[in-house]
C-alpha cells in the first residue's frame, strides 16, 4: 500500500514537471513506467491482438499528453490512463466495425492466447462464455488488480454494476470449472 | 450457524482460487520492446492552453451589460429600492432578474460538472477528463 502511494506520488511529481515546464522528458518517464500494463489491457481487450493494441497504446499516449493539464488527481495517474485506454478501445472497436464487418470466427481465433494447460485452456473457454461486461470488469477487478470504485471510474460505469459483474462473472467461472476442479480433485485423491 | 459459516468461508475459498487463476492467466505488464521511444518520436510540441480569450470575452461581456443597462431607471430605482427594503415592482424585477442569472448560472457549472465526469462516457468520442 505504501508502495502504492509513493508510486502514485512520483507520477504527480512528473505530471507536475511535465506540465509546469513542458518536460518531454518527465513524460517519457511517465509512458515509460505505465506502457506495460496499458497495452496489456488493451490486448486483453482486443482478445490477444498485440499490433492492434500497440496502435491504440500509441493513441492513448498521445491523447494522454494532449489532455495532461486535464489531469486533476482525482484518481491515481495508472487509473486515468486505463481510462482513457479504455475509451480509446471503445472508438477502436466503433472504427472496426464501421470499416468492416467483424467475421465472428475471425474474432474467436484472437481471443485465443495460446494457453499452456488444460485448465488455463478451461479458463479461457469459460472466459469466453461470460458476458462482455463481465469480462471486462473481471479484467479490471480482478486481473489488473484495481478496487471496484476504481473499475466503476475507468469504464464510467455505476459502482453498483461493477460489483454485480464481478459477483455474477466469478460465480458462472466457478461452475463451469466446478467439473475441472472435481476431476482434479479426483486425480490428486487416487 | 456453523453451516453458514462453513458455506461462507466456502465461498470465500472459492473465490480466492478463481481471482488466483484469472491473474495468473492475465500477462501484467507487456514489454516495452521499443515502444516508448517510438511514441517519443511522434510526440507533437504540447498546446498550452490560453485563458486569455475567456477572461476578454468575460470583461467585455460584462462592460457591455454595463454600458446598455447602466442608465436604465429600473436598476438605479430597483437598486435604490432593494438598498431600502421597499419591495417596490423595480426592487422585484431585479431580484428575480439576479435570480434567473443565478439559476443560468447553476446550470452551466452542472452541465460543465457533468462534462468533466462523464465525457468519455460519450459514444463516438475518446475524450477524457
Amino acid at each position: 500500500m505504501a508502495d502504492g502511494a509513493a508510486q502514485a506520488r512520483i507520477d504527480r511529481q512528473l505530471v507536475a514537471r511535465a506540465l509546469l515546464g513542458d518536460d518531454r522528458h518527465a513524460f517519457e518517464q511517465l509512458v515509460r513506467r505505465h506502457q506495460g500494463r496499458v497495452r496489456a489491457q488493451l490486448q486483453r481487450l482486443l482478445h490477444g491482438d498485440a499490433a492492434a493494441a500497440d496502435d491504440v497504446a500509441q493513441e492513448v499516449f498521445l491523447l494522454a499528453w494532449r489532455k495532461l493539464h486535464q489531469f486533476r488527481g482525482e484518481a491515481e495517474f495508472s487509473t486515468w490512463l486505463y481510462r482513457i485506454a479504455y475509451a480509446c478501445f471503445l472508438q477502436a472497436q466503433r472504427r472496426r466495425r464501421d470499416a468492416q464487418a467483424v467475421d465472428d470466427e475471425a474474432v474467436e481465433q484472437l481471443s485465443a492466447p495460446t494457453p499452456a494447460t488444460d485448465l488455463a485452456m478451461d479458463l479461457e473457454r469459460a472466459w469466453r462464455r461470460l458476458s462482455t461486461g463481465e469480462q471486462t470488469v473481471l479484467l479490471h477487478c480482478v486481473q489488473m488488480g484495481l478496487t471496484h470504485e476504481e473499475t466503476a471510474y475507468v469504464l464510467a460505469m455505476p459502482l453498483g454494476t461493477v460489483k454485480s459483474h464481478a459477483t455474477r462473472g466469478k460465480a458462472k467461472l466457478q461452475t463451469w470449472l466446478e467439473a475441472w476442479r472435481q476431476a482434479s480433485g479426483t486425480e490428486r485423491s487416487v | 450457524m456453523n453451516h453458514v459459516n462453513e458455506n461462507d468461508n466456502d465461498n470465500a475459498n472459492d473465490n480466492a482460487d478463481i481471482e488466483a487463476l484469472l491473474r495468473r492467466q492475465f500477462d501484467s505488464a507487456v514489454a516495452d520492446e521499443g515502444f516508448s521511444t517510438r511514441l517519443m518520436q511522434r510526440l507533437p510540441a504540447s498546446r498550452r492552453r490560453r485563458h486569455w480569450p475567456l477572461w476578454a470575452g468575460l470583461c467585455g461581456g460584462a462592460l457591455a451589460a454595463a454600458m446598455s443597462v447602466g442608465s436604465s431607471p429600473l436598476l438605479q430605482h430597483g437598486g435604490r429600492d432593494l438598498f431600502e427594503r421597499q419591495w417596490s415592482p423595480a426592487a422585484i424585477t431585479l431580484l428575480l432578474v439576479m435570480a434567473g442569472l443565478s439559476l443560468l448560472s447553476l446550470c452551466w457549472g452542472l452541465a460543465e460538472a457533468d462534462d468533466h465526469v462523464g465525457g468519455s462516457r460519450r459514444a463516438g468520442s475518446c475524450r477524457v477528463h
